[in-house]
């Protein structure tokens, strides 16, 4: 991702939010309004960021991983195969055993300074 | 269920001693592991990657004493591989993570057991598991052997592993 754009749509008064809209040269269209809106609260997310301009980045950076997530999403759209992997689990009902899907935990004991013989 | 790992400082490295139980085991192994093991005791059998993992539901040998697995034997897989723990397995592990992600030169130190060997100058020997007898000196917890400025000889009393550090 080389450039990411970015819109304000709103400031939601009630719920102190900025309403953005994101598109970058590696989402189908480079146009925001293509895109759903995301809010974010600036106060509690940036609030070193004071200006409009530090804002303004801010929520720039912020749109980065959203318009990453619009690529996967429109990359899975055009990946028949995946799809199908997804599409073909509905339905699907399997009970796992927890500590067969999670890692074994392990204790750590003390480090040892073995014993040396040196000639 | 246990499974047990003790850091051993070894000519300036940390290797990981680690004991399981007879136990099933789950274990995530990153990609690019960077690893050398040597099992001393026991093994590990049924062993096998889950479905998320690349290969998915791949198996691998068992292992037994004297198996030995370098960082390059792990590009084998990754993901969470599975497996039973014999009673009593010991497994000894230069683990990049302990050693700021660096991978000392190693190799693999057996010697059967009735079996003398002689360590030339310059060898540096950390003794895992077995019994040694050294100048008279039988060894059997772990210990780092360092023929600085002569020879050694090495009787083992029974099988015996260690990690050689080059």
């Amino acid at each position: 991702m080389n450039t990411i754009t970015i819109k304000i749509i709103a400031w939601e008064a009630d719920g102190q939010s900025l309403v953005c809209k994101y598109a970058s040269d590696e989402t189908a269209s480079s146009n925001p309004d293509d895109y759903n809106s995301v809010a974010f609260q600036p106060e509690l997310m940036w609030p070193h960021a004071t200006t409009a301009d530090a804002v303004l980045e801010e929520a720039a950076r912020a749109g980065i991983s959203i318009c990453e997530e619009i690529k996967m999403s429109e990359d899975l759209a055009n990946d028949p195969t995946q799809l199908a992997v997804y599409s073909g689990l509905s339905g699907t009902e399997q009970t796992f055993n927890v500590s067969d899907i999670t890692p074994t935990p392990s204790t750590e004991g003390d480090q040892v300074d073995p014993d040396t013989v040196e000639v | 269920m246990a499974i047990v790992k003790t850091p051993f400082r070894t000519f300036g490295y940390i290797t990981m001693r680690t004991t399981y139980d007879a136990e099933h085991v789950v274990d995530p192994c990153p990609e690019n592991r960077l690893w050398t093991n040597l099992f001393t005791k026991g093994g590990f059998r049924n062993c096998v990657t889950d479905a998320a993992s690349t290969p998915p539901n791949h198996s691998t040998e068992d292992t037994n004493p004297g198996s030995w697995y370098t960082p390059e034997d792990f590009q084998e897989f990754y993901g969470n591989l599975t497996f039973d723990a014999l009673a009593g397995t010991e497994l000894w592990c230069l683990c990049g993570e302990n050693n700021n992600n660096w991978m000392p030169y190693v190799d693999k130190w057996v010697l059967a057991s009735g079996e003398t060997t002689t360590l030339p100058v310059n060898t540096k020997l950390f003794f895992c598991t077995g019994s040694i007898t050294v100048d008279g000196t039988t060894h059997t917890d772990p210990v780092q052997i360092h023929a600085k400025t002569t020879t050694i000889n090495v009787t083992a009393n029974e099988d015996s592993y260690g990690i050689l550090f080059l």
